[in-house]
């Protein structure tokens, strides 16, 4: 600890040295006072570089602060569902599933998301617990998707896509306010987002929330080993600002979270949920021949899984996950025409508890990256972008264990394991016109398996299973090509967007189960020391064909409508391994249609998105028997309907009653079956919720 | 609004009754054919129009980014004008009666191209169409005296007369030429350099 203290003390020194030795020049990104320059989001999460939205190479969405906070949404995969090739699937009122384009699954790991560009998506099991985040919506200035593989900017897994979401910062934007709600489903939530200005240089924003919820219906809902509530949560958060002199700015993070919620986990597993995090940040961005930027970080995760599955119920030590992050990059023009940038990364994750090393010890993977961009204006109207990265992973574990009969067989050996991947962007833009504009873009990005996918270890012979991961699963890697059209309608203030795309996903990681050996059909589970086997594999490719068509008018008129349309297609191409736990023809819905309205009248704003989701197959979940089963049951096609109305008291305080789900009870994810004494089933369904709120802006 | 909803209401009932995926998922066609039409849209001209007030203060943030103003901030603004050019001087006008350049300037001076290049006290000139014909001439007294030359004709940038060209319509846009910039001894944010289109001329 002490040691850690000290060398996070020395780059703390070296970046306030480097910076005093230099002088003239302006500071960070100012994303509040660019969007009023250029009436538009702006970006560096397409390329790296600072762009408009409406002229990035790859398709990208950026929701506002303002779409925020109208919406009356809770939580961002209600947002996120909102726009085209988005695939949002609720599980319970505290999980969601959200993947950008397709291959859609429980704890869905091909899409990384990030707040202020550290890491929020876990790495012990893949997965991000939009919940848990320890922000508040309101102090979220934007949240930008970028869809399609982006690992030559961001690294490991954003094989499908990206999500960062931006907050203020304080020093800039004083965001200061307390929001109450309370509702149906015993919800009731409270958060206060204050920001100070200690010194002319520095400025600090404190946020801090709470919520607890049942579930949608609790009588729906899978039996719980506890009493708890579907969700209990609370978390904190301090981001400030230093201004170091006129070139560098120092912007620290300090958090914590804590929440308690339903869960669904790999082999779609029913769980509850215990989960811990803590994040330390330090980024200096300096200005001075172009931009650098220096990011520290350290997130913490404890995990206390509790399930009738593959655990005993009850109190069980957590597995401890630490990600320490080192991040250099330096974006600079060479020429008037080019502007490269330079990336160095550094990380090193750890994981150890009972999932990992019953015994004791750890599993740990290190990454190192280089990567480069190289953006090219070509004319007037043609620009090129190129991002290679070059990425080296190796694994260890350390420690003993043991499991009693393996499918797979496991070596010790297979765990030290090095292997090195790249990946590569590749974006041609044509402006026809101001109003027009074409693309073309080809990427590769890449999926390193999960910390769980390559160490887990968890026998429970007196369960009759063994759960454990395989060390030697391939990155699963996703190419694409896609063109993609933008034009502006100026005469009806209209956007209008389009793109169809191609995507090879290869070596696609699935969890395989394997029954427990048999003698002439008949199981023998128990008898000999056989049971069954929860594994994972990679188990073929699966290739995807799909389009999105989104039509929106400006956001600046009275009413406001966007509507927008996502088609996706799967074609499975499986090797010959029949156990595995992945559909994608079947389990992810076809077709997606979302509609928004909005209209504002004097103190009062009203809001409607409608949302249409095509039908479904899902696999069947099986608690309280370990036998194998891979059931499919039929998930009809649904609406969503939330409406949300507003009234501005005055400047500063409004009050909002949101309607979520309000026309269709329905069921998104999984069904699940209970066996052992007597047999029942069910599924869960979304139902609907009616919340008011009262958020006070504060001075 | 009414052809809005309707073509809503007939893409649900396609995805319910299944024909959406027959058409779209099997065959593609149509979205190659949704393809064609954008093309065919992409096409519709564009409209250009004269200078307006969100042009006017899309050019006054810009100038927030230039080094030498954000620190010291410029009281006075010429526009060089052109009595024989009607545009000239219609834009000479709407700039003078602007309300977001009489809030961010003491003092507008409207002044003739011969009267601007004898000048010398001129630090801030934006320079309206048709002028920037001139644009050898602008680009050396600007040079000689240290003046920012800005405007909302793109061609004056291209030229090399003017630093900076803003417009709004028919799409916001920001041209910087950044050898005139260099020449004429000013910095620029490069933030603000990464988000506008670069431009340069040999002079």
């Amino acid at each position: 600890m002490t040691i850690k203290h000290s060398r996070m003390s020395l780059f703390v020194m070296l970046i306030f040295l480097f910076a005093l030795s230099l002088s003239a020049g302006a500071t960070q990104i100012n994303y509040t006072e660019l969007e009023h320059l250029f009436k538009e989001p702006v970006t560096v999460s397409a390329t790296g570089k600072p762009q408009r939205v409406s002229q990035s190479p790859v398709s990208m969405d950026i929701i506002t602060h303002d779409d925020i906070r109208r919406s009356g949404a809770i939580d961002i995969p209600q947002i996120l569902r909102r726009l085209a090739g988005i695939d949002v699937s609720r599980h319970y009122k505290g999980q969601s599933d959200v993947n950008i384009r397709g291959a859609n699954q429980p704890l869905s790991n091909r899409m990384l998301v990030l707040v202020n560009n550290r890491q929020v998506y876990m790495d012990n099991f893949g997965m991000t617990l939009w919940h848990a985040l320890p922000i508040h919506l309101y102090e979220i200035k934007q949240i930008e998707v970028v869809k399609g593989p982006n690992s030559a900017l961001f690294g490991f897994n954003a094989a499908s896509g990206v999500i960062n979401i931006v907050t203020f910062n304080s020093q800039w934007d004083n965001i200061s306010n307390v929001t109450l709600r309370g509702g149906t489903q015993s919800h009731a939530s409270a958060a206060v987002v204050h920001t100070v200005k200690p010194t002319e240089t520095m400025a600090v924003r404190l946020s801090v929330k709470g919520e607890t919820s049942d579930g949608f219906s609790r009588a729906s809902m899978m039996p719980q080993p506890t009493e708890n509530d579907a969700i209990e949560q609370s978390a904190f958060n301090i981001d400030g600002v230093f201004n170091v002199n006129n070139i560098s700015d120092l912007r620290f993070e300090i958090g914590e979270s804590q929440q308690e919620t339903d869960s669904t986990l790999p082999f779609h597993t029913p769980a509850l949920l215990d989960t811990s995090t803590r994040h330390y940040k330090l980024d200096y961005s300096l200005k001075h021949h172009g931009l650098w930027q220096l990011q520290l970080y350290r997130n913490e995760a404890d995990l206390e899984i509790h399930t009738l599955r593959f655990f005993s119920p009850g109190n069980n030590p957590p597995s401890k996950n630490a990600l320490n992050v080192f991040q250099l990059s330096h974006l600079f023009s060479p020429a008037m025409e080019h502007t490269v940038r330079f990336g160095l990364e550094h990380r090193k994750n750890t994981i150890q508890g009972r999932d990992i090393a019953p015994e004791g010890g750890s599993f740990t993977m290190d990454v190192s990256r280089l990567s480069s961009m190289w953006h090219w204006q070509l004319s007037e109207s043609w620009h090129m972008t190129q991002s290679y990265s070059a990425d080296y992973w190796n694994t260890k574990r350390t420690g003993s264990f043991s499991l009693v009969e393996p499918v797979l067989s496991l070596n010790v050996n297979d765990y030290d394991r090095s292997e090195s991947e790249y990946s590569y962007n590749f974006g041609l833009v044509y402006e026809y016109s101001p109003l027009t504009q074409y693309r073309f873009s080809a990427a590769k990005g890449l999926h390193v398996p999960s910390l769980m996918e390559l160490a887990r270890i968890n026998s429970q012979p007196t369960l009759g299973t063994e759960s454990y991961g395989n060390p030697t699963l391939e990155t699963e890697s996703n190419t694409t090509v896609e063109f993609g059209f933008r034009r502006k309608l100026s005469r009806h203030s209209m956007m209008l967007e389009s793109s169809i795309y191609r995507q090879q996903i290869e070596n696609v990681i699935a969890g395989t189960a394997y029954g427990f050996t048999s003698f002439s059909g008949i199981p023998i589970g128990g008898l000999g020391g056989s049971l069954s086997d929860f594994t994972f594999e990679n188990v073929g490719d699966t290739y995807i064909t799909g389009g999105e068509l989104s039509l929106q008018n400006d956001r600046s008129q009275p009413f406001q409508w966007r509507i927008n349309y996502s088609m996706v297609a799967h074609d499975d191409r499986e090797n010959a391994n029949p156990s595995h736990y992945v559909d994608f023809e079947e389990t992810v819905p076809k077709h997606r249609v979302n509609v928004l309205l909005g209209y504002d009248w004097k103190q009062w704003e009203y809001n409607l998105d409608a949302h249409y989701v095509s039908s479904l197959k899902n696999y069947q979940a099986t608690v309280g028997d370990p036998v194998v089963t891979r059931r499919q049951t039929q998930v009809d096609d649904y609406w969503i309907l939330n409406a949300s109305v507003g009234y501005n008291l005055n400047d500063r305080v409004r009050l909002s009653l949101d309607g979520f789900n309000l026309v269709d009870p329905h069921q998104e994810r999984f069904s699940y079956t209970i066996t052992g004494g007597s047999s029942v089933g069910g599924s869960n369904k979304i139902d609907s919720a009616v919340l008011f709120s009262i958020s006070v802006d504060l001075d | 609004m009414l052809s809005f909803c309707a073509l809503l209401i007939e893409i649900v009932k396609l995805a319910r009754n299944g024909l959406l995926e027959a058409l779209v998922l099997k065959y593609l066609k149509p979205l190659v054919g949704t393809f064609i039409w954008l093309v065919l849209l992409s096409h519709m001209p564009a409209r250009a129009g004269s200078i307006t007030e969100p042009d006017l203060e899309l050019m006054i943030r810009s100038l927030g980014y230039v080094e030498q103003f954000s620190e010291n901030s410029i009281d006075s603004l010429f526009v060089v004008f052109d009595p024989a050019i009607k545009r000239s001087v219609n834009e000479a006008k709407a700039i003078a009666n602007s309300p977001s350049v009489a809030q961010s300037f003491e003092s507008i001076f409207k002044i003739t191209l011969s009267d601007f290049l004898e000048n010398e006290s001129v630090k801030l000139a934006f320079i309206t169409s048709s002028v920037s014909d001139q644009s050898n001439k602008i680009y050396l007294h600007a040079k000689d005296s240290h003046v920012f030359t800005l405007s909302t004709d793109k061609d004056c940038v291209l030229s090399g007369a003017c630093i900076l060209s803003v417009t709004t319509k028919p799409a916001l846009e920001i041209y910087l030429n950044e050898r005139t910039l260099s020449d004429l001894g000013f910095d620029i944010d490069p933030v603000f350099k990464f988000m506008v289109k670069r431009v340069g001329r040999e002079r």
